[in-house]
């Protein structure tokens, strides 16, 4: 049994550490009619019931997961539950964990997925780390070998808590019964709480089988001495609205914390009381509407040239809820050099990391954003940046986001990317998987709102967009879902088109088929001269065939004149589809800025790198 | 950007068929600054730079299996620069003190503290000041070629002789950091034949406290007794567990 479990079983009053209230602690143990056991109906008597009241009093609705030997307890309590989450059966682990990233992401609340021992928690593991990587809330409950058996190589055992450690926020192992339920409850809050990120649980099966000594008690908050700040400091916001007023070309980033706080509507108030041009981060995507006159759409390796260049001329960047990824700042030397950098962060460790902050702002983005705003209201001089606002449309008529598309040659992807979205209602939710797929879904596609555009951005998982799609479909099912894909990516989880087709989702999967891993084959051509090793297929099988083998339907889409309405029939059947988009191989994403190189510099032809 | 549109331009297109419109990078007004490659804007006339200064950083965990792995981990897998890294018991059974030796530049150090603030079981971090007491300790054994010569260096460093056999003596060294290096340099000329050292445990100097942590339980505790004798029963039981001992990890 852990120390942390042992923890969690203790009464109370054994406490003798500084921060905790004692009283809160104590009256929460006498809340009986708060338990889990009172909510699901009847009380739980095993570990696994326990884990499955605890998700049920967290509030959780749905869980992805896989069936093993391991967790083969906690399915059965999770039939056995008067009031449980919904369980999705997914093909493969790894799906499971993108789907619930997604769930997360679409919802704002913790994505949970569930996986046996051994294979089945290291399949979680790219899941797990993709949401690490893009702070998405989420859950895993992993099956373990009973402890008796721990450390002896059993079967299907893996350290799953030690493979786990770097990419959660928090993993706890559930050693005995009474540890389950409030290790899942403290897993699922710490999951939403500040800086959204993965938890784990592994649950020996003995823990999971074994009756519970005590009455539930759900203990479902946060852990002692986890803080998440709120409000920025005082004088760093005055400091940073000082800038602000003083600045003659300020300029907003609006990265994935704006989504994570729900903020995006103080943001708006704000770019538009101060009229700041805004530009966004690949994951702050629909963060302010993209066809709004101040957006400049995002920055970074492929981001607009008007984005790049707004970023790297500003000379005060307003940076809320970014982490200044490599892909978003290029070479951190000539990132936004002549800025004076205001930087918002629930996660003070983000504060200077890769770019120095001249005024940290360190609290939730919402409440950030208002106490700028209202600091920068009292500055007279606050406003009137018309020459930079102009300059700013000068640069988005200098780099227009334009492409060719003759009918004599094969079909461009980015014409299949805004045709699909003039066939779609303004609140679809867009998944991708990763490659140029993504980056034309994420260029041509015209966001307008926070969760529509659902990627995987910091891991970049190949793959990430069919179960993403399906965790959306589950998170938001009266709003349309397409997944961009491409070729190689699809090829990762396509076969989850199995429990779209058994879930009757209806997903539309645009796999923009280029025989290729078509980014690396463009960094060849790029940057090793050509030679395209094990970038092209040269073969790929037929995906409509394949959709409708899976129970789905299946379209190939050649020619300019189908797309319109092979679109429209498959967003209009109702269950998943797949089209099969054959694009002109030849087409490369641009603009793009070499690795590591100056925002400014972005090239807009492969000639120009 | 419509079809149509794109097609009227398509003109201008053909010349760049792989590509998109608009002046080259060479044609661009670029901007004139830059920023160090730790991300600090710089003016070109005075180039900041950070050099690396070795610091001392303490942290209060939970004292629970994991931690240790995880404040390790953090450290490897962010490259930070460390020296050393001890665990060790504090005053209350539930938590454990890590001490990390650090070799940073000053934004590396304020990573560290800020990185492990943000792991689940640690309860505070602190960068110790210059004047924090640390100390190491070192168990060399040497040769007893010349017992009287080993006799003197070690009363020279305050060396205690734990083990004398035919053959070899063992003795113990503490001190900072530099006075066990140079208590183990001045053994050299016996011929050390095995060597153990630990890395630093260090407190804040006099009545300032290592942790803020500490200082708001010490206080507590003094002002409501009943809750200091809950903590002399707890630490009956916190013995049965075995704190772990101090450990040189790195």
């Amino acid at each position: 049994m852990s120390e942390r479990a042992r923890a969690a079983a203790r009464p109370p009053e054994e406490e003798g550490n500084p921060t905790r209230d004692n009283d809160s602690t104590e009256s929460s143990e006498n809340q009986t009619e708060a338990t889990p056991a009172a909510s699901a109906g009847c009380s739980p008597t095993t570990g696994a019931d326990a884990a499955i009241a605890a998700l049920d009093a967290a509030g959780v609705e749905h869980v992805f997961g896989v069936q093993g030997g391991a967790i083969m307890p906690v399915y059965d309590a999770l039939a056995e539950a008067d009031s449980a989450p919904t369980h999705v059966t997914m093909a493969h682990e790894q799906a499971a964990a993108h789907a619930a990233d997604a769930y997360g992401q679409v919802t704002g609340e913790p994505g949970v997925c569930m996986a046996t021992s051994g294979p089945g928690a290291t399949n979680l593991v790219t899941g797990i780390a993709d949401a690490d990587m893009d702070s998405d809330p989420l859950v895993a409950l992993t099956g373990q070998v009973p402890t008796e058996f721990l450390g002896n190589d059993a079967f299907q055992e893996t350290d799953t808590v030690g493979v786990t450690r770097p990419i959660t926020k928090e993993n706890y192992v559930a050693g005995e019964a009474d540890a389950v339920g409030p290790s899942v409850g403290e897993a699922v809050e710490l999951a939403g709480a500040g800086r959204p990120g993965p938890t784990l649980v592994d649950l020996p099966k003995d823990a999971s089988t074994a009756e519970m000594t005590t009455d539930a008690d759900p203990d479902a908050g946060l852990p002692e001495y986890y803080e998440a700040p709120e409000r920025a400091d005082g004088p760093a916001v005055d400091a940073a609205a000082d800038a602000l007023a003083r600045a003659e070309r300020p300029v907003v980033l609006a990265g994935g914390g704006v989504v994570k706080a729900d903020a995006s509507e103080e943001l708006r108030a704000f770019v538009e009381r101060f009229d700041v041009p805004v530009v966004t981060t690949m994951p702050g995507i629909g963060t302010v509407p993209e066809d709004d006159e101040r957006c400049l759409s995002f920055a970074g390796m492929h981001g607009t040239g008007a984005a790049n260049m707004a970023v790297s001329h500003t000379d005060c960047l307003f940076a809320i809820g970014t982490r200044f990824d490599d892909r978003l700042t290029g070479g951190i030397e000539t990132f936004a050099p002549e800025a004076e950098v205001i930087h918002a962060d629930i996660d003070a460790a983000e504060i200077s990391k890769n770019v120095e902050a001249d005024h940290p702002l360190v609290g939730d983005a919402a409440a950030v954003i208002e106490q700028v705003h209202d600091a920068l209201e009292a500055r007279s001089d606050a406003d009137g940046h018309a020459a930079w606002r102009e300059q700013c449309r000068e640069w988005e008529e200098t780099y227009p986001m334009t492409y060719a598309a003759p009918e004599e040659e094969p079909l461009k992807p980015q014409f299949v990317v805004e045709a699909a979205d003039a066939a779609t209602d303004d609140d679809a939710i867009v998944t991708t998987g990763v490659g140029q797929h993504q980056m034309w879904a994420a260029q041509y596609w015209t966001y307008c709102d926070p969760r529509a555009w659902v990627s995987s951005h910091g891991l970049g998982t190949m793959g990430y967009g069919l179960p993403a799609a399906i965790g959306a479909k589950v998170a938001a099912p009266d709003r349309e879902v397409v997944c961009f894909e491409g070729d190689g990516s699809f090829m990762m989880t396509l076969q989850e088109l199995s429990v779209a087709a058994r879930e009757n989702l209806d997903v539309t999967v645009i796999v923009l088929n280029n025989e290729a891993i078509g980014m690396v084959r463009q960094w060849q051509d790029a940057f090793f001269e050509g030679r395209h090793t094990a970038s092209e297929y040269g073969w790929m099988p037929e995906f409509a065939p394949i959709a409708e083998a899976f129970g789905a339907r299946g379209f190939t889409l050649e020619d300019y004149d189908e797309v319109a309405d092979t679109l429209e029939a498959a967003f209009t059947h109702d269950g998943p589809s797949v089209v099969d988009a054959r694009i002109d191989p030849a087409e490369n994403v641009y603009p793009m800025v070499k690795s590591g190189g100056d925002n400014s510099g972005f090239a807009l032809s492969e000639a120009q790198l | 950007m419509s079809r149509e549109r794109a097609e009227a331009n398509s003109a201008d297109q053909d010349a760049e068929r792989d590509g998109l419109t608009g002046p080259g990078p060479d044609e661009r007004e670029r901007p004139s600054g830059r920023r160090s490659k730790e991300g600090v804007r710089v003016d070109p006339d005075a180039e900041a730079s950070h050099p690396e200064r070795r610091t001392t950083i303490s942290a209060l965990v939970k004292h629970e299996p994991g931690v240790l792995a995880e404040v390790a981990g953090l450290v490897s897998r962010r490259r930070f620069d460390i020296d050393s890294l001890t665990v060790g018991q504090t005053t209350n059974p539930e938590t454990a003190r890590v001490t990390l030796t650090i070799e940073e530049p000053e934004p590396g150090v304020r990573q560290v503290e800020k990185q492990l603030a943000k792991l689940v079981p640690v309860i505070s971090v602190r960068e110790l000041g210059r004047d924090a007491v640390r100390r190491e300790l070192a168990v060399l054994k040497v040769h007893d070629d010349r017992p009287a010569a080993v006799e003197s260096v070690a009363e020279m460093f305050d060396a205690r002789t734990l083990d004398a056999e035919p053959g070899t003596v063992t003795v113990e060294v503490t001190g900072s950091s530099a006075e066990v290096d140079r208590a183990i340099e001045a053994f050299q000329r016996f011929g050390v034949r095995e060597l153990t050292r630990t890395g630093t445990a260090a407190l804040a100097r006099g009545t300032e406290w290592t942790t803020d942590a500490e200082a708001e339980r010490y206080e507590r505790t003094r002002l409501r007794p009943e809750t200091a004798s809950t903590d002399r029963a707890t630490e009956n039981r916190g013995a049965a567990t075995a704190p772990e001992a101090p450990t040189n990890d790195d």
